[in-house]
């Protein structure tokens, strides 16, 4: 059985999104969350290589490794935020932030 | 003609720059030096009325030399100077695109007009003023020289009265004399209102405006009759057609249908517009009349003058006695040719005059503020120029209108000068026999109170007796006895005022140890104007070698041979009318000395009772009971017009406030609260939680997903 095939990949890459998503929405911590929205990339690269191999050309991998390069900048970006929100409140909780109650 | 137009246009304008740097840069800069552009735009404007006063002298001198001219040719002359000058296209009255656009008709013209009454108005104005506001520098100071707060304030309203009273009195045609007019009352409201902390002044000054609109709506009124009937508002024009309806003639009415051709149009049916305007005149006359009223003060829309006293004294002076208040004289003696060819006009004129020339004399016999006194006797006097005008003796109306300005400024600034060093008290009770310690303001307010009370030879003596006169001969004798009281009675309430600050034992407001002057600048303008109370009638009597007054004074002098041309065409109106205004002075010396000898009677009863034996009057006034309480709360006109307008205004104001906080605003309420409350509703949905959010972000996305695989069925 091959199983590179795109539908195949596409059926990971949602199932790692999924968890991403469920990661995100389950946990307080702010680390653990960002972490998830980096799951969730890494499910829509694994798209994306799929999406290539969909089309039978290697445009969807050459997609795949210029995103990679934008997470992993916003991977740091992402991360310096995460500390100085650490900083301000002493404590990686998300309810910290939980300051717009209507 | 055209160095007369640029001196007109010059004149309101200096004042009126003065008034505009004073309140750009008076707060910052000028501050206390802020009297010297309004001294220097008033006098520059002083000096430019007297070329233009030469001017039109020399015109009057040219008509008067040719004395063999025809009268026709004498009347071209005068119609060359009283012609408007106009300045510039205001604005569109009848947008008519078949008339081109510049030149037509539609246009209402700013046009200014420089005539004999224009000149004596400007120069009495600029004279008076000008005196003023160099008082007021020294005025509006303490005792150690430092201005006081609103020191640049009060001098800009200066320049913008001055500047307005221009305007006034310049003005050509009814639309920018009404202007003028509202003008001047707007700066009277700002002066008065001067010392706006203090609530009395604040509601003075409202109830000078708003008495003043009561006027002021009929006044408008008049006008746009005016241009209802006559089709323009120019004075010129106006006073021609009047002129041309009263002196109508059945048997050559050739010249009158021209004028009618010429000014209406060639589609006017002469006699339907002389039936129109004779139907029209006498509510046009009343309706303008109005106006006068209200801002003459006379009976019954007097009741702001006195209460106008609470501003500060320079004002009352220039305002209030000398200028402002003439301005509906000078309307009437302005459109002496449609009050001329109204009776019913001038007997109202008169009766009204004749009415609160007396009222308002009772009055000032029992009143004790010294400012109330003299606006008491403002109005008392302004009441004589109203006689004089309703029996058609415009030019001595006129001559009191200008010996007026001279005496009762000086009288209102002598007070002025007494409240200065009475630290701000005014009621003679509280302090008496200044004399002494005040000569200058003591000796200009002598001359000035013996001007009023018509002593022989000073100015007031001329021109009331020339009122008094024409009033026995108006037909109407009436008029003539209530002038003679009511001379009396100005002479006893004059002096009694004099005995009761000046004379008799020394005493001093409490507070106050020594009284003293208040410095040349204010001493300056008190002897020039006592000067003029002198001086000033003697523009209006001329010298004859026999037969005369003291056998040399004859009435109806230079002055009048001044005003002759202006006035002339009522004249005319009236004589036609049957009755005999020209008057004879003749037989008019008696009355002379019969008025002389009522007035000394009075100054010397005065100053008796009131020196000698001040018991007296207390006596009088406890013995007259009920009298002396009715005209001590001056006849209780406030009270009566509180009950009649202001508390049904009042409630009416509540009940309008009721309806709009308790029905439209409760409406505006429900419609408020609307969103209100669907945001109350939705408002627990946002919990401020990112994971929140999140999960809605992808319960939606999930549902669009699905709405666009599925379709919404």
């Amino acid at each position: 059985m091959n199983l590179a095939t795109p539908q195949a990949l596409m059926l990971v890459g949602a199932l790692i999104f999924g968890l991403g998503v469920i990661g995100f929405l389950a946990r307080r911590n702010m680390i653990v969350m960002f972490l998830s929205t980096e799951i969730m990339f890494q499910g829509v690269l694994v798209n994306l290589v799929g999406m290539g191999l969909l089309h039978g050309n290697l445009q969807g991998q050459a997609m795949g490794l210029f995103v990679l390069v934008i997470a992993a900048v916003e991977a740091g970006l992402g991360l310096a935020i995460v500390v100085m929100m650490y900083r301000r409140r002493g404590t990686l909780d998300a309810e910290s932030w939980r300051t717009m109650r209507g | 003609m055209e160095n007369l137009k640029t001196l007109a246009i010059l004149i309101p304008i200096l004042p009126l720059v003065s008034m505009l740097l004073v309140g750009a840069i008076g707060l910052r800069i000028l501050k206390s030096r802020s009297h010297w552009l309004v001294i220097s735009g008033v006098g520059g404007s002083l000096v430019l009325a007297s070329l233009i006063l030469g001017d039109v002298l020399s015109h009057s001198a040219r008509d008067a030399g040719a004395a063999h001219v025809t009268e026709a040719e004498s009347a071209v002359g005068n119609a060359a100077l009283s012609k408007s000058i106009p300045l510039y296209d205001w604005f569109v009255v009848e947008a008519d695109p078949a008339q081109g656009a510049r030149e037509s008709a539609g246009w209402l013209q700013m046009t200014f007009r420089v005539d004999q009454l224009t000149c004596v108005m400007l120069m009495t104005v600029l004279t008076v003023g000008l005196m003023v506001v160099i008082y007021s520098t020294g005025y509006m100071r303490d005792h150690h020289g430092h201005a006081e707060r609103g020191y640049e304030r009060f001098f800009a309203f200066l320049g913008l009265f001055v500047f307005s009273m221009c305007m006034l009195v310049l003005a050509g045609n009814f639309l920018v004399l009404y202007m003028g007019w509202e003008l001047v009352g707007l700066s009277s409201f700002l002066l008065i209102g001067h010392y706006y902390q203090k609530p009395e002044a604040a509601k003075a000054a409202r109830k000078a405006f708003i008495v003043n609109r009561v006027g002021d709506f009929g006044f408008a009124i008049g006008i746009w009759l005016i241009y209802l009937t006559f089709g323009t508002l120019d004075y010129q024009r106006v006073f021609d057609l009047v002129a041309g309806v009263a002196n109508f003639d059945a048997h050559s009415h050739q010249a009158f249908d021209a004028l009618v051709h010429s000014t209406l149009g060639a589609n006017v049916n002469p006699m339907d517009f002389k039936i129109l305007v004779e139907s029209r005149i006498t509510w046009i006359a009343l309706l303008l009349f109005c106006g006068a009223m209200g801002k003459s003060a006379q009976f019954p829309l007097h009741v702001w003058l006195p209460d106008a006293m609470e501003g500060p004294t320079p004002v009352s002076a220039l305002i209030h006695a000398a200028t402002m208040v003439t301005a509906g004289v000078y309307l009437v003696a302005r459109c002496s040719v449609i009050f001329a060819s109204s009776e019913i006009a001038m007997w109202f004129v008169a009766t009204i005059g004749a009415a609160t020339a007396f009222f308002a004399a009772t009055i000032a016999l029992t009143q004790f503020d010294m400012k109330r006194i003299l606006a008491y006797s403002t109005l008392s006097q302004l009441g004589y120029m109203f006689l004089g005008l309703g029996v058609g003796a415009f030019d001595s109306s006129v001559f009191h209108l200008f010996t007026h300005a001279f005496f009762k400024a000086c009288l209102f600034l002598g007070a002025g000068s007494v409240m200065h060093a009475m630290g701000g008290v005014i009621d003679i009770r509280k302090f008496s026999g200044l004399r002494r310690q005040m000569p200058v303001t003591h000796a200009t307010f002598l001359i000035s109170s013996l001007a009023l009370a018509g002593f022989p030879l000073l100015s007031a003596f001329w021109s009331k007796d020339e009122i008094i006169h024409a009033a026995f001969e108006s037909g109407f004798p009436l008029f003539g006895w209530i002038g003679l009281i009511t001379a009396a009675l100005t002479a006893f309430y004059t002096f009694r005022m004099v005995a009761m600050a000046f004379w008799g034992q020394e005493r001093m407001a409490p507070g106050v140890e020594h009284a003293h002057e208040g410095g040349a600048w204010m001493n300056f303008p008190l002897i020039f104007l006592a000067v003029g109370a002198i001086g000033a009638g003697y523009f209006g009597v001329h010298m004859v070698s026999g037969g005369g007054f003291l056998g040399v004074f004859e009435p109806h002098g230079a002055f009048h041979h001044f005003l002759e041309p202006v006035i002339a065409s009522a004249k005319g109106i009236l004589s036609g009318h049957g009755a005999e205004h020209a008057v004879a002075h003749a037989g008019g010396h008696t009355l002379m000395y019969v008025s002389a000898l009522i007035a000394i009677g009075g100054i010397l009863l005065a100053s008796y009772l009131y020196t000698k034996r001040p018991t007296i009057p207390f006596a009088i006034a406890a013995a007259s009971g009920s009298l002396h309480r009715l005209l001590y709360n001056k006849y209780y006109v406030d009270e009566i017009y509180d009950a009649v307008f202001v508390q049904p205004l009042r409630r009416l104001g509540r009940f309008c406030f009721g309806v709009d906080r308790n029905f439209i605003n409760a409406i505006l309420y429900v419609l408020g609260n609307i969103p209100r409350a669907i945001g109350f509703g939705l408002r627990s949905g946002q919990q401020g939680a990112m994971q929140g959010y999140a999960l809605g972000m992808i319960i939606g996305i999930v549902a669009l997903i699905w709405i666009v695989l599925n379709g919404v069925g």
